[in-house]
């Protein structure tokens, strides 16, 4: 019997400095939780599993001989990970209070969101948006700004 | 009681719940309903139980039960669970919107005869 390839399960790995504290972050401001962390005999955090949501999170330290690099070492993310949320407001509120740095303002979105965008405290960056009309593509296309 | 935003439970999550209100309270009496009742077709793995649990409790749709050990490993094939009211609840209102579906597809004709024991 052919066994398929297609993907059950999909999850970001995100390399931080500090592991710790970008749990605490992500706990904070998405009400992640930790499933499990697996450890060395010696207490090193090898990684750290998290539910956002009923998706998974995976975090590790950053590990230069696994090639396992932060934000700041490589100088920034080329990945920005979405999340939708009931209310970006008190989300996106939380993130900068724990640290989040603005890359695009709270605003309405011609693709029929709310929606805003940051750059968390460990360089990973983040949209996040509440969902305000259901659109069709035809529709977004017809809203779709001439140039950025 | 469950929010109306309350966003639906993922397959995973009914079928744990489902086990857990028809009394299975123990991880193996979970995984061991979950494939008699498909015959055989949705086996949950360890790890999909222990997360989709762990979720559960972080939402408040269940609870260990007394006698768990924190500190014990992360197997909750050993552990005891119970629905809360907000889990019965959750599970009530999911099993209501799949039987009106099921009704819709045993309309379309997509079901044979119901099978009986």
């Amino acid at each position: 019997m052919r066994v398929s390839t297609r993907p059950t399960g999909f999850a970001p790995h995100l390399f931080v400095k500090d592991t710790e504290a970008a749990i605490a972050f992500y706990t904070k401001v998405f009400h992640a939780h930790e499933l499990w962390r697996n450890l060395l005999p010696d207490g090193t955090i090898l990684f750290v599993e998290l539910a956002i949501g009923d998706h998974r999170l995976l975090i590790s330290e950053e590990t230069p001989s696994l090639d396992a690099l932060a934000p700041p070492t490589i100088g920034g993310s080329p990945v920005q990970l979405h999340v939708e949320v009931e209310d970006v407001d008190k989300v996106y509120r939380k993130a900068r209070w724990a640290g989040a740095e603005e890359e695009i303002p709270l605003q309405e979105a011609f693709w029929g969101e709310r929606f805003c965008a940051f750059r968390d405290p460990f360089g990973h960056r983040w949209a996040v948006s509440t969902a305000r009309e259901q659109l069709s593509p035809e529709e977004i296309y017809g809203r779709t700004p001439p140039e950025v | 009681m469950t929010p109306a935003t309350a966003p639906p439970l993922t397959p995973a999550a009914f079928q744990v719940l489902l086990a857990l209100a028809g009394g299975a309270g123990h991880g193996y009496g979970v995984m061991a309903f979950v494939e008699q009742t498909s015959g055989g077709t949705v086996r949950l793995g360890p790890g999909t139980l222990y997360r989709t649990l762990a979720r559960l409790v972080a939402d408040g749709l269940a609870t260990e039960t007394e006698g768990a050990d924190p500190d014990a490993p992360h197997d909750a094939r050993r552990r005891y669970y119970e629905l809360t009211a907000l889990g019965r609840e959750a599970v009530r209102r999911e099993a209501e919107l799949l039987a009106a579906f099921v009704e819709a597809a045993r309309t379309a004709g997509l079901l044979g005869e119901r099978r009986c024991a």
